[in-house]
């Protein structure tokens, strides 16, 4: 998938991949060192880059480019491409979809250390209310704030990162994820929610379909915003459990401190399944 | 009184920051890093600790609230569902009833729950989602009590609209067993 991109978004170059874990203890990829930071020197974040405060001078550079960056990204020609690994969900399907629930249902069920009655909810309406795929796009997974360098002085975006969750489906998956309530912050005036840290949630869809020539549909924006929060409540409170109490990382202390972010994505999930029962 | 375990958590932190942090290499990032973490989190359950038995006092009311609601609702339930609540309020209505106690009638309990909603659904959506209902109003008074727990981690993207947690807490005192103890 990163190599495929080259060209087309700013991507690392893949140096080495061992894909069947031969010589690291789990499948692992190693890529070229790339300039350039995160966050702003004097910007705090949570871990792993969560609810940056990229400041208003860099922001509107940085939007402007995040957007543009991620309408190449959905509108790649797979065709054109070597992605011989990745599964190809059908149009006019459900597919795609359900392959994402699947996924995280698996996750929660092997990770998690508890029940949590929300979550069973959230996973039975999802199941039953799953859209079908109208165009088969290039999903990054993860793509926000945190997870593309940026060169502070000129506020050009160097590389985009963390291509761990990319799929071929739904481009509202990626969609619905970048307007993640813990990953953006209000707006100086307290007036605005600003998704990412970079632009209100409306005008961030308006220049997608603008930049992409790609509609943003309400009804599957809903369901993978649903759909995303069931899973980063998977991955805070099921996968960062699991990992930091079998030691499984040199970062186990900072996972702990994702049942944060998770709560704060409950309490977005529990608004938004309020809104569809 | 002395308050011997707040005292401890200080020592550790300032152990951490006064002695290990200047010979920690500035260059190592990563050390760096988890050295600030680990020492807030000291700081973090300095405060928190003493709220952590009200807090799943708290968390098994809400549960045990939620299981009344849908056994009023759906008397048909299943017998599991209607042990799970008779064993947990056994529990609850202890006074000193031990934490791990109480611990143990809420994964009892959330995996019935989690049982009947998915049970719910199987049979037909109406009622899957009448049972939805019932689960989100009593999920948002957890999750709202752990924005308050988690707020002085400072990652709330609304802090005004949070309680603090001993206000929440004192105001749901009615349905405990336990003293509330002043932030």
């Amino acid at each position: 998938m990163i190599t495929a991109l080259s060209g087309t978004v700013p991507v690392p170059t893949v140096r080495w991949v061992d894909d069947d874990a031969m010589w690291f203890p789990e499948p692992a990829l190693v890529y070229s060192w790339e300039p350039g930071v995160t966050k702003p020197a004097r910007a705090q974040s949570k871990i792993a880059g969560i609810g940056i405060n990229f400041g208003p001078g860099l922001r509107e550079n940085l939007a402007g480019q995040f957007v543009d960056h991620l309408a190449r990204i959905h509108t790649f020609d797979i065709e054109k491409a070597q992605l011989d690994s990745y599964q190809i969900p059908r149009t006019g399907s459900v597919e795609s979809a359900l392959w994402q629930l699947n996924r995280a249902r698996r996750v929660w069920e092997e990770d998690r250390g508890e029940d949590l009655p929300l979550l069973d909810l959230a996973a039975e309406w999802l199941e039953h209310n799953l859209p079908i795929l109208d165009r088969v796009s290039l999903v990054h997974g993860d793509y926000r704030g945190g997870n593309f360098l940026f060169d502070e002085d000129t506020g050009r975006i160097t590389t985009i990162l963390d291509w761990e969750r990319s799929h071929l489906g739904d481009r509202h998956r990626d969609l619905a994820w970048a307007t993640l309530y813990p990953f953006g912050h209000l707006s100086e005036d307290g007036n605005q929610f600003l998704a990412t840290g970079l632009l209100p949630v409306a005008e961030f869809f308006d220049r997608y379909e603008q930049a992409s020539g790609l509609t943003v549909d309400p009804d599957r924006l809903r369901f993978y915003r649903i759909l995303n929060g069931y899973q980063a409540i998977v991955t805070a409170y099921g996968s960062a459990y699991r990992v930091s109490k079998l030691g499984k990382s040199h970062q186990d202390v900072l996972l702990t401190g994702l049942e944060s972010t998770g709560n704060l994505i409950a309490h977005q999930l529990v608004k938004d399944l309020e809104e569809v029962l | 009184m002395a308050d011997k375990i707040a005292n401890a958590f200080d020592a550790a932190a300032r152990s951490l920051r006064t002695i290990v942090a200047p010979v920690v290499d500035e260059n190592d990032s990563l050390a760096s890093e988890q050295l600030r973490v680990v020492a807030g989190m000291l700081d973090f359950y300095r405060d928190r600790i003493a709220y952590e038995y009200p807090r799943k006092a708290y968390e098994l009311s809400v549960y045990c609230t939620l299981a009344d609601r849908l056994l009023r609702e759906f008397p048909d339930a299943a017998a599991g569902l209607a042990d799970a609540l008779r064993t947990a309020r056994a529990v609850a209505d202890q006074p000193l009833a031990e934490y791990a106690a109480l611990d143990h009638a809420v994964s009892e309990l959330t995996r019935e729950i989690g049982t009947f909603t998915h049970a719910a659904w199987d049979h037909d959506a109406g009622t899957g989602a009448a049972v939805g209902r019932l689960v989100l109003g009593e999920s948002r008074r957890l999750t709202d009590l752990r924005r308050s727990w988690f707020l002085p981690q400072g990652g709330d993207p609304a802090p005004d609209s949070v309680v603090p947690l001993a206000s929440l807490l004192a105001l749901e005192s009615e349905h405990l067993t336990v003293s509330i103890p002043q932030e």
